[in-house]
């Protein structure tokens, strides 16, 4: 299994630690990974807001450059999917959008887009191309007694007319995911409430609302742990965890792990091989919550 | 919280600037829309957007007060009210709408702009620091992929986005 690997902008100006467990964790479920070289924004929201053209442009440049290697596309930020998908859309539904993002491609690089690359998140990497059953083969470690609130975010499930992902108000793939592990992907009440990120740069405090209420629900269903697929939710949640809890008047203190890195610990990786110790909210506490999980053998 | 609620004052409605938006919408038809406020109601910030409202005005042609509100840059872009509208009308995508019309008339937010301008500058949304690299060098992972900026500068022009967001970098 091979796939060029698309980072996009967050994950290696932010939060290595995601890049780390993604390499790590495919490494040792024989995925292998072509780094997209080249490849610059996707565009995302930020320039959808602007000019609704130039995100996807920008976005199925991308999808050029995948084709180019002939390879399908794994990325690990919604964010880079959604837009990702919505190029792919436009681009067979729209003739004349096609002929303009081609000349301006030829121009740029060269290059030709026929509309042939699959885009795929991490999350479908696993649950599709490799199956529960070869990942619940690698399980060495189970997590049984973990309570994870499984946070998908919204671009990776809306608009599910064009990502066709999951079903929007009752999405599996994630907490199936999750419990491949033995962990327990527990019900609470905002789920599949945004998380305030993409307002932070606009309305700080309104952004940090949306954080708060989904913090509190997770505490309220005593998660012992958020579990994210977003690069951007992990920043919200776990990064500004802190000021979140100021203006909330509530102190949370929960961690927020990214998928890989929950997967890469029940696979028998160390903490440092899944980048945990760059996390900021409630590591330790994480830890101990393993060690009590896994007894005297716990190796941490 | 510094909300500008949409101002009524002084309404005024603007058909031409109706049609330009109506136009611009590539999915969904407010038209359709039966005002049943379902979109409101599962929206995270239905007490300040309204998206029921938003479509509501476009329907009117009360565009102007939209396009200068606040408002419409507060939209998280989660897609719910789009998910669950019983009538296909997309709110979500009208938002957007509306903001590349208010971006063509001027009223990107700074802080929108600024993000934009590091696209512009970098290729990316965030510039990737020496001490990221650094990081990434003790982590044992590859040097992160490098971006012709240039390249990247020269499709914004390209598609006109330079244009809009009123870029010539320094
Ligand atoms: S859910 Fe759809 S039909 Fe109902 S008010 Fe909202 S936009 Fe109109
Ligand atoms: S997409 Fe915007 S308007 Fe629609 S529900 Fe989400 S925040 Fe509300």
């Amino acid at each position: 299994m091979r796939y060029a690997y698309y980072m996009g902008c967050v994950v290696p100006s932010r939060l290595n630690q995601y890049d780390l467990a993604v390499r790590n964790v495919l490494k040792e479920l024989g995925v292998e990974l072509v780094d997209l070289e080249d490849a610059g924004c996707c565009g995302t929201v930020i320039t959808r807001s602007v000019d609704a053209k130039t995100n996807l442009v920008m976005s199925t440049r991308i999808l050029a450059l995948a084709e180019n290697k002939n390879l399908n596309l794994l990325v690990t930020c919604p964010g880079c999917y959604e837009s990702l998908k919505e190029a792919q859309e436009t681009f067979h539904n729209n003739t004349s959008f096609k002929e303009e993002v081609n000349t301006i491609l030829k121009k740029l690089d060269g290059l030709t887009y026929s509309g042939e690359v699959e885009v795929k998140h991490l999350i479908h990497v696993l649950y599709e191309d490799l199956g529960l059953k070869n990942i619940r083969g690698k399980i060495k470690r189970s997590l049984k007694g973990l309570r994870v609130a499984a946070h998908y975010g919204c671009h990776i499930l809306r608009p599910s007319n064009k990502l066709k992902s999951d079903n929007p108000e009752n999405p599996k793939i994630l907490d199936e995911l999750i419990e491949v592990t033995e962990a327990k992907s527990i019900y609470w009440m905002l789920k599949l409430w945004c998380c305030g990120s993409p307002i932070l740069a606009i309305d700080r405090d309104l952004s940090l609302s949306l954080t708060c209420a989904k913090l509190k629900s997770a505490k309220d269903s005593e998660a012992d742990c958020i579990v994210v697929i977003c690069p951007s939710c992990q920043l919200q949640f776990d990064f500004m965890q802190n000021e979140a809890s100021r203006i909330s008047g509530e102190r949370y203190d929960i961690p927020v792990i990214l998928y890989p890195q929950l997967l890469g610990l029940s696979i028998g990786l160390k903490p440092e091989e899944v980048g945990l110790h760059l996390n900021k909210t409630g590591i330790d506490k994480f830890l101990e919550t393993l060690k009590t999980i896994w007894g005297e053998e716990h190796g941490l | 919280m510094s909300v500008q609620t949409i101002s009524l004052k002084n309404i005024k409605m603007d058909p031409a600037l109706r049609s330009e938006i109506l136009n611009n919408i590539v999915s969904g038809d407010p038209s359709k829309c039966v005002q049943c406020g379902i979109c409101t109601s599962g929206c995270p910030l239905g007490y300040i957007i309204k998206p029921h409202r938003i479509v509501k005005m476009v329907n009117l042609g009360l565009v102007e007060q939209l396009i200068s509100s606040r408002e419409i840059w507060l939209c998280t872009t989660c897609f719910t009210c789009s998910e669950r509208c019983p009538q296909e009308v997309d709110p979500a995508n009208i938002l957007f709408t509306l903001r590349n019309t208010a971006s063509k008339l001027g009223y990107v937010p700074r802080e929108l702009v600024e993000i934009c301008m590091n696209i512009v500058k970098d290729g990316r949304i965030i510039k990737i620091s020496a001490g990221r690299e650094k990081e990434r060098e003790k982590l044992g992972l590859p040097k992160a992929p490098p971006v012709d900026a240039e390249k990247i500068r020269k499709m914004l022009e390209e598609v006109g986005f330079l244009k809009i967001i009123g870029g010539t970098v320094k």
